[in-house]
């Protein structure tokens, strides 16, 4: 297993899908929508997504993702796939040792593919940036990369980087724009 | 949308939480409740029947104690000092929808309790004759004592028969012993059929009502005052009357009560002193001793005057067809009958002859629905205003590479072993 590890390629460095290249064969999604699952083909990533909420901390606002590494969390206070407006921010845990389901959000490249499963169809983003911020860096910027003042909607996927051997230092944003649910998507509307 | 629903759901959390601060509340009151007593009794200040019959219900059981029968009332009221009645009724009953009901009251032999369905109750009986009370007045006493009545005694003879009388004291002793040895007897007594209260309650409303009959059913009923064997109406009860809170009092014909006693006592004054001097023999004297007699006993009886007031103004009060509401009309209590005879005359009366009586006492609720507890609904999380500041989203991989390398570990040995296995089983089968 550790050998199959080692032979199995890494994406590595993802370019874009030109079969997300098309807005027309799009739609927007009927209604928004609770974000039920996550699916980001080029890192492998398929988890399901729980509402989380945002907690205060020594008078720090903190997003903790769900307990479970495996599972995704999406911030309920943020916009739900398929508004028209608002930021939908999700978040998962990198472990260190591997397994984490966001461990390889950082090998995501713009124009890579993502998608959101609800109740009403799949959504689909494309990747249009991926950087890094310090801690600080994210306190700074907070309301830009999370407030729902923004006038279109935008996907934002977070996770931690930067390991020091005893805590994690940054954090990988990755934004991503709705392009919409697929015309030929036959999910309920 | 979102902070829309936040704040429903933090205002239905909020209501919820008030909802339970408020229940112990309701949880401690029942839902339904009444009491019935058929008759309160106290003889010159002894209870002699107290029993109240209870009942409530909390919304699943109804509690009540076993007080329905009283005892039997001829055997508890000693001598002639009695309320006599056919049967002593209480009938309480609380139920789980919020209502509840009473009725308590005295009915003839052969009465009983009629009860409507679960809603209500009321008394049937034959003729009950009240007997409100029979007393042996010491009038030594009453006048104030050995002590009073040779002062008045002393005070009238003193100056009227003292020339013709040698043993004046003689004479004074004489009479006030033949006046404490007679004692003067009253008795009061009407006839009633029934004497009634009965409420009605729910968790809105409470209503009670009294009723009072005589036994042809007229709405007014004599009650006769018996005085040192004659008889006399004290006063026509008029039972009427519209029930209101605290009743309404019956008014005694205080001066028919007065004269009565005046009479009364100065028939037996002047009979004991024409005994007391029936040996004088002197035909001269004889004439004089009648006129003397004749004008002494109205200044005796004037001068006792003050006391014969007193026993009259407290001979008997009565008070009728007190329905309280309270509660905002939601509780009731309702009396048929209130008896006080010679209720502030104690000192005079050696705590004999007092009968202080209720009879017909019931109350209802209040009462109230029953409601369903509401589901407690967990407070939401509030959540603090702005955004993340802070994404929390690295985990130490400590427990997680110990569990898996302990995994593979196992994952190994069992591998090795079953090939172990497998090499030793084609080892003997080569052989």
């Amino acid at each position: 297993m550790v050998i199959a590890g080692f032979v199995i390629p890494s994406p590595g460095l993802s370019t874009p899908d030109p079969e997300y290249g098309d807005s027309s064969e799009y739609r927007p999604l009927a209604a928004p929508s609770n974000p039920e699952l996550l699916i980001v083909p080029a890192i492998k990533l398929r988890a399901p997504i729980i509402p989380i909420s945002m907690v205060l901390e020594g008078g720090v606002n903190v997003l903790h993702p769900p307990e479970d590494y495996r599972e995704v969390g999406w911030w309920k206070s943020s916009a739900k796939p398929g508004s028209p407006s608002g930021q939908t921010l999700l978040t998962g845990h990198t472990v260190h040792t591997g397994g984490g389901v966001m461990n390889k959000l950082g090998e995501l490249r713009p124009g890579a593919a993502v998608q959101i499963k609800t109740k009403r169809g799949t959504v689909e983003y494309l990747t249009t940036k991926v950087f890094v911020y310090t801690r600080a860096q994210l306190a700074k910027h907070s309301e830009e990369l999370f407030s729902q003042d923004r006038p279109d909607n935008r996907l934002v996927l977070v996770t931690c980087t930067g390991w020091t051997g005893s805590e994690y230092t940054s954090n990988i944003i990755v934004f991503a724009t709705p392009l919409g649910v697929r015309k030929n998507d036959d999910e309920p509307r | 949308m979102n902070r829309r629903v936040l704040r429903f759901g933090a205002i239905i959390g909020a209501a919820a939480v008030s909802a339970l601060a408020v229940s112990p509340v309701f949880a401690a009151a029942p839902v339904s409740q009444a009491d019935a007593q058929s008759l309160q009794l106290s003889l010159a200040g002894n209870s002699l029947v107290t029993q109240t019959k209870t009942a409530s219900n909390d919304g699943t059981t109804e509690t009540t104690n076993n007080a329905s029968t009283l005892p039997d009332l001829v055997s508890l009221i000693p001598g002639n000092n009695a309320i006599k009645a056919g049967v002593a009724i209480q009938s309480a009953k609380a139920n789980k929808d919020g209502t509840s009901y009473a009725c308590a009251g005295l009915a003839g032999t052969g009465g009983g309790l009629v009860t409507v369905g679960t809603e209500s109750c009321n008394l049937e009986g034959g003729p009950l004759t009240l007997d409100l009370g029979s007393l042996d007045l010491d009038l030594v006493n009453l006048l104030g004592g050995n002590g009073a009545i040779s002062t008045a005694l002393n005070g009238v003879l003193g100056s009227t028969l003292a020339p013709v009388l040698g043993g004046l004291q003689t004479v004074v002793s004489q009479l006030t012993g033949a006046l404490a040895s007679t004692p003067l007897n009253i008795g009061l007594s009407g006839g009633l059929s029934v004497i009634e209260a009965s409420c009605v309650a729910n968790p809105t409303k409470a209503t009670g009502t009294v009723n009072l009959l005589d036994t042809s059913g007229d709405k007014s009923i004599p009650i006769t005052l018996t005085l040192a064997g004659q008889k006399l109406t004290l006063l026509n009860l008029n039972v009427d009357v519209p029930a209101k809170p605290g009743g309404t009092d019956v008014l005694v014909n205080l001066n028919t009560v007065l004269d009565a006693l005046k009479d009364a006592l100065l028939t037996q004054i002047a009979t004991m002193l024409q005994g007391q001097l029936a040996g004088i023999t002197d035909g001269a004297l004889k004439p004089l001793l009648d006129t003397v007699i004749g004008t002494i006993v109205a200044p005796l009886v004037n001068a006792l005057e003050p006391l014969l007031v007193a026993v009259s103004d407290n001979l008997l009060k009565i008070t009728i067809n007190d329905v309280t509401p309270g509660d905002g009309g939601r509780s009731v209590k309702a009396t048929a009958l209130k008896v006080k005879v010679l209720g502030a005359a104690a000192p005079f009366l050696n705590g004999a002859g007092l009968v202080d009586a209720t009879v017909g006492k019931v109350s209802c609720g209040p009462n109230r629905a029953i409601v369903d507890t509401p589901t407690p609904t967990p407070t939401p999380t509030e959540e603090p205003p702005g955004t993340p500041t802070v994404v929390d989203s690295g985990v130490s991989g400590a427990d997680h590479t110990t569990r898996d390398v302990l995994m593979a570990t196992t994952a190994l040995v069992l591998l090795a072993g079953t090939a172990g296995l497998i090499g030793y089983r084609r080892m003997l089968l080569t052989k």
